[in-house]
């Protein structure tokens, strides 16, 4: 438990840290201003023992009373206070700590499913943060606080009493804490319990066709069924020790306010007590626990709070790289790749590649695939740094680039096409922030975007995404094109779709690939036969080296993979089902 | 009639969601009583301690009187630690159970809801609400429904007990109650005007995470992280002043509200005080009242904390709800036989959603046993629709579909699932070995048909190359198949199945390039003899098939073989020029080959 609480206040920073610490040390206060209420009791309970009771009194004890009120509102305000400023300063910190951490990842460690983790982390997580941590852990700090204040003022009262109480909160706390020992223990077994039946229940979804196809229902190959059912006792189960430790907990905690009424009664009967004390104590000891039981409630919290703090930190622990080099702006869009080795991993991908791309050329990258195309394509544009050798454009390695002046060269169209949840004129000139309309209007004409553009409820002005226009894969390719046309860099790097789109939509969107790719480097990772007989230049990649490399005509005369590979493109374009008519 | 179901479901919320496992509404009540048992024996040793005070007073005080007492109160505290003990251990029972009965219903809904209702939800979403919605539930259910009963009663039975003791006491310590109340209330004024703010604020912050963290690729590639990060961090800081901003407006008025509310003793010390001094009490009387009065102030603190996780609860309930009214696809208890595999559609009419209008308006088809048919068109005319309304994906809103004249919501499910293969783009195997996924085709096939099938489907070289050949895992060995590969061995299941009716979606349309013609070979080889339904972009590949379907905004515009539609539609004319036209495309350069 306090290891949980410092991980948490080490994760925070030094001035949200003091704050928290400042609206700890108000709640001891405020415990005392709660406490006040058993002073109040105690002058009315004297006065009657005393035989003094008067008017007074009964005032005395209502002001005693309406002072801890509003000294408790008071303060509580400013713990509140602190609380959320420290605990939101906190969660909007790392939020932009981590948007800033985002900007050094290499660009090729971006997948989906990452980035979906990175966003819940940034919006979810840190939200709980905010909320529920922060306060789960005053509540413990302060709970803790507060009986510790309690007990020692008791020790003002009668120190033997005060010992029984102090002595049973050390072992709720020790219990408490073997508690989450164990907790932390099962955790581990609770995850991989709960991985196993995700894994099934994923694995039924994702086979629920296959499942359905071949009439796997009663014996379904998943044990769905079983998984779950064995997870529901697994959880049973665990939640059983909780109850039982809890159980001797509670047992504790009251077994020892009896003790203490036992030992008040006694000590006044033996004459070491005054009766007013004693009185006292009997109301203290049905009390004291209250606080301590708030730490009891809110101790299964803690393993939320390690949660937020653990996943925060694995979002800030993604590997960086420098991106601040120096304003570049190249002399000739020559790109170099010299003795290149790269791995990913464990696993090497690119080996020894050295080549050269000329200004204005069109370089294919053809061959199986995991050959290592993309990765080659990712390097030339530093998606990720190499491992040896070195990378460079106009002369100067890609590394002595700042990060932005370096990408000014390139566009890029990608397969997975990112619009933002924005207006479609927005998506466009997110090339070129300062373009106009017309200019914008324009690049969508030349990315065969316009028309399909003016039919949509609000035209340029449709909002894309949630609630927004829905776009066929298609036109979402044409319009991250109009997007880079805007863009004008001299260098493009396409990833040409392998998946087909209908061929009216193709027609349209090789239009528009040739209005983005005139007069430009062009680098591809070609999939079609036409494509790469006209590259200036090819280079033939797989397993991670150039196999071959020139041109269409002089690759054709080589025995290799090329050759075998145009072979079989040939055979497979004019391919039909059946050949003949049934 | 769907918002009376809404209705309805959203006042009993909480019974549908114990109908989940048998027999829970039964042991809840039991968790609830033991739960009202423990925290009203709790009360007792406040008696135990005014016993004594009263013996005390009486000057009859021994040590005899004291242990006996004491002893009750311990006992009773026992009782009362135990009984909460058994009030959760049952009601956490109860919650697994109900968590294991959801989850098993959502597993035997997908087994007989529609598919395309199955894929309207993504992986991502469905998981979401399997795991972690579900689970959601379990602490709130566990938790606020025994412990939250016991203490809405518990400050009433207090109440009832300082009543009995004296009305005026009983009434004293409500009296700072009402102040509490109307600060409450002006709590809620002030902060409802916000909380839509609130919501607004969140949800746009989380949109701006979204865009960043989810185009950060992009973000990159335009040079734009300095700027785009500028945008964000305004957002995020926004958001934050807005929050605590928010949260400041209204919290004098909240404390003060939880101040007040529980001060039972403000009223109470001065009235029972002045009741001592005029005799109409006793101390030890007084010295009761107080300490139940103290016990209400515990319980009302904790109704807060209750009512939030009961309304957490709702929700979460009535979102994982939604997912359960998905539509069920009926089956007929008896069938009938089906007389030869000719599929014949008449006059179909299909509609998703009636918001989104009718996609066929009336389709009317025949594909003989054994012939070749091929469904093209513009995106969007429907042509996969149709191929999944056959394989019963969904259910139609008008006509018939008949598979040898029989129609398909006459037969079991698996009937109709036996007589279809549905081949995708899409191909799932699942954890176990290669052989037994292939074998999943048909489960009698013996070790040497599931490797002729691998064989027809062109897979052997592959899979031998893997360290256990057909014994490797296809989970293991998954991230090292390709996509064609892949395909290539869902082809060989469906070929031990050999259902005498195949469909092809879109499945000519290949992930890799390099496997392409292997894959057209295993095709050839499983569509052999079969009634053979294709959607395919490239018109090159269907242009022998029997005939030609041309769908175009949900109608059949023309249909016939390749010759005719050439002749007779201009739109499979132009389609046909802009495929090959696209086949002759190079980048840079417009040149004819």
């Amino acid at each position: 438990m306090l290891r949980t609480i410092k991980k948490f206040f080490d994760f925070c920073g030094d001035r949200e840290r003091k704050q928290f610490f400042l609206s700890i040390f108000l709640s001891v206060f405020n415990a005392f201003f709660v406490a006040m209420r058993i002073p109040a009791i105690y002058v009315v309970l004297k006065a009657i023992l005393e035989d003094s009771l008067s008017v007074n009194t009964a005032y005395t004890a209502v002001v005693i009373i309406i002072a801890s009120i509003i000294l408790q509102t008071l303060i509580t305000m400013q713990i509140s206070m602190l609380q959320t400023r420290a605990g939101y300063n906190t969660s909007s910190l790392k939020r932009m700590e981590i948007a800033e951490h985002l900007r050094y990842v290499p660009m090729g460690y971006f997948n989906s499913e990452g980035l979906g983790k990175v966003t819940s982390i940034a919006t979810n997580t840190m939200e709980s943060l905010s909320g529920m941590a922060s306060r789960c852990v005053m509540m413990i700090s302060k709970g803790m606080i507060t009986t510790l204040v309690i007990v020692f003022s008791m020790f003002l009262f009668d120190p033997r009493i005060a010992t029984v109480a102090l002595i049973t909160m050390v072992i709720y706390l020790i219990v408490t804490e073997f508690m989450i020992r164990m907790e932390s223990a099962d955790a581990d077994r609770f995850t991989a319990a709960q991985d196993s039946m995700v894994a099934r229940i994923l694995e039924y979804v994702r086979g629920i066709a296959e499942i359905r196809n071949f009439n796997l229902f009663g014996k379904s190959i998943t044990d769905v069924d079983d998984s779950i059912d064995s997870f529901a006792r697994f959880s049973t189960g665990m939640e059983t020790t909780y109850e039982i430790v809890m159980f001797f907990l509670n047992i504790l905690n009251k077994i020892a306010g009896v003790v203490m009424t036992v030992m008040s009664i006694t000590f006044y009967l033996n004459g070491s007590m005054g009766l007013v004390n004693s009185v006292m104590m009997i109301i203290c000891s049905f009390m004291i626990f209250e606080s301590l039981d708030q730490v009891g409630a809110f101790n299964g919290l803690t393993r939320a709070i390690e949660n937020c703090v653990d996943k925060a930190n694995e979002a800030l622990s993604f590997p960086t790289m420098k991106i601040e080099g120096k304003e570049i702006t190249p002399d000739n869009m020559t790109l170099v790749m010299k003795n290149v080795d790269f791995s990913y991993g464990e696993k090497k991908i690119i080996n020894d590649i050295s080549f050269e791309i000329n200004e204005k050329t069109q370089t294919a990258f053809v061959g199986p695939s995991g050959g290592g195309k993309t990765t080659l394509t990712q390097l030339l544009a530093r998606f990720w740094d190499v491992d040896k050798g070195s990378v460079s454009l106009g002369g100067t390695d890609v590394r002595d680039y700042s990060y932005d002046s370096l990408m000014k060269n390139f566009a890029f169209v990608f397969q997975n096409v990112y619009l933002f949840n924005d207006t479609i004129e927005n998506n466009i000139r997110f090339g070129k922030p300062d373009a106009s309309r017309e200019e914008v209007v324009e690049a969508a004409k030349k990315a065969c975007c316009h028309d399909f553009i003016m039919e949509l409820p609000e035209g340029y002005d449709t909002v894309i995404g949630d609630g927004g226009a829905s776009l066929s894969g298609g036109e979402r390719q044409r319009i991250s094109i109009a997007r880079a046309i805007m863009k004008d860099a001299p260098i493009i790097i396409l990833d040409e779709a392998t998946a087909n789109v209908d061929p009216e939509n193709e027609e349209k969107l090789i239009e528009a690939v040739a209005a983005l790719t005139r007069e430009k480097t062009i680098i591809m990772i070609a999939h079609r036969l036409k494509t790469v007989r006209n590259a200036d230049q090819i280079l033939v990649i797989d397993k991670g080296q150039i196999a071959e490399q020139g041109t269409h005509e002089q690759l054709m005369q080589k025995e290799g993979i090329y050759k075998s590979f145009i072979a079989e493109r040939s055979k497979a374009a004019t391919w039909k089902i059946r050949k003949d008519p049934a | 009639m769907n918002n009376r179901k809404e209705e309805q479901r959203k006042g009993n919320w909480f019974g549908t969601m114990l109908s989940y496992a048998k027999g829970s509404g039964g042991k809840l009540s039991l968790s609830v009583i033991f739960s009202m048992i423990s925290l009203s024996t709790g009360l007792v040793p406040f008696y135990c301690v005014y016993k004594v005070l009263d013996l005390y007073m009486a000057g009859n005080l021994d040590g005899s009187g004291v242990m006996q007492w004491s002893v009750i109160a311990a006992v009773m505290y026992l009782v009362k630690v135990t009984c909460f003990g058994i009030s959760t251990g049952i009601s956490h029972y109860v919650a697994f159970n109900v968590l294991e009965g959801m989850r098993l219903k959502v597993a035997d809904l997908f087994l007989r809801a529609p598919l395309g209702e199955v894929y309207a939800h993504s992986i991502g979403e469905i998981k979401g609400i399997i795991v972690d919605k579900i689970e959601d539930i379990e602490p709130p259910l566990a938790h606020v429904v025994p412990e939250g009963a016991g203490h809405i009663l518990l400050p009433v039975i207090s109440f009832v007990a300082l009543a009995m003791l004296d009305i005026r006491m009983a009434l004293a310590a409500l009296a700072a109650f009402p102040i509490g109340l109307l600060f409450m209330v002006l709590t809620f004024v002030i902060s409802g005007k916000n909380m839509t703010k609130y919501q607004e604020a969140n949800a746009h912050m989380s949109s701006v995470i979204v865009e960043y963290v989810e185009g950060i690729e992009v973000i990159k590639a335009f040079g734009k992280s300095g700027t785009s990060y500028e945008k964000f961090a305004g957002s995020i800081k926004n958001y934050r002043d807005f929050v605590i901003e928010w949260m400041e407006s209204t919290w004098f008025t909240m404390k003060m509200a939880f101040a007040f509310m529980p001060a039972t003793l403000l009223g109470m010390v001065p009235v029972s005080a002045y009741l001592v001094s005029k005799g109409s009490i006793t101390v030890s009387q007084m010295a009761l009242g107080v300490m139940l009065a103290m016990s209400m102030v515990v319980s009302m603190a904790k109704l807060e904390i209750f009512s939030n996780g009961l309304r957490q609860m709702e929700y979460t309930v009535n979102e994982i709800q939604k997912l359960f009214d998905m539509k069920l696809l009926k089956e007929p208890g008896k069938e009938g036989k089906p007389d030869g595999y000719t599929i014949e559609m008449k006059n179909v009419h299909f509609t998703y959603n009636p918001e989104e209008g009718e996609v066929l308006h009336g389709i009317d088809l025949v594909l003989k046993e054994g012939s070749f048919t091929a469904l093209v068109g513009p995106s969007g005319g429907g042509k996969s629709t149709v191929a999944k309304l056959i394989a019963r994906f969904w259910d139609i809103t008008e006509g018939s579909i008949k598979i040898g004249g029989i129609d398909i919501r006459d037969m079991k499910i698996t009937s109709l699932a036996n007589l279809v293969s549905f081949v995708t783009q899409d191909n799932f195997l699942f954890s176990c070995s290669i052989m037994e996924n292939i074998r999943l085709g048909n489960p009698k096939a013996t070790d040497e048909e599931v490797k002729a099938a691998a064989r027809a489907a062109c897979c052997e070289e592959f899979i031998m190359k893997l360290p256990d050949g057909y014994d490797t895992s296809a989970g293991e060995a998954g991230k090292r198949l390709s996509g064609g590969e892949r395909q290539r061995i869902a082809i060989a299941r469906m070929m031990l199945k050999n259902a005498p009716i195949v469909i092809l979606d879109e499945a000519t349309a290949f992930t890799d390039p390099e496997n392409e013609t292997k894959i057209q070979e295993s095709i050839a080889n499983l569509t052999k003899g079969k009634t053979l339904l294709v959607i395919a972009h490239r018109l090159s590949t269907i242009r022998s098939a029997d005939n030609i379907v041309l769908l175009n905004d949900g109608r059949i515009e023309a249909s016939g073989d390749q010759n005719k539609l050439l002749a007779g539609s201009p739109l499979y004319n132009r389609m046909w020029q802009a495929h090959i036209g696209a086949r002759n495309w190079a980048a840079g350069k417009v040149k004819e080959a």
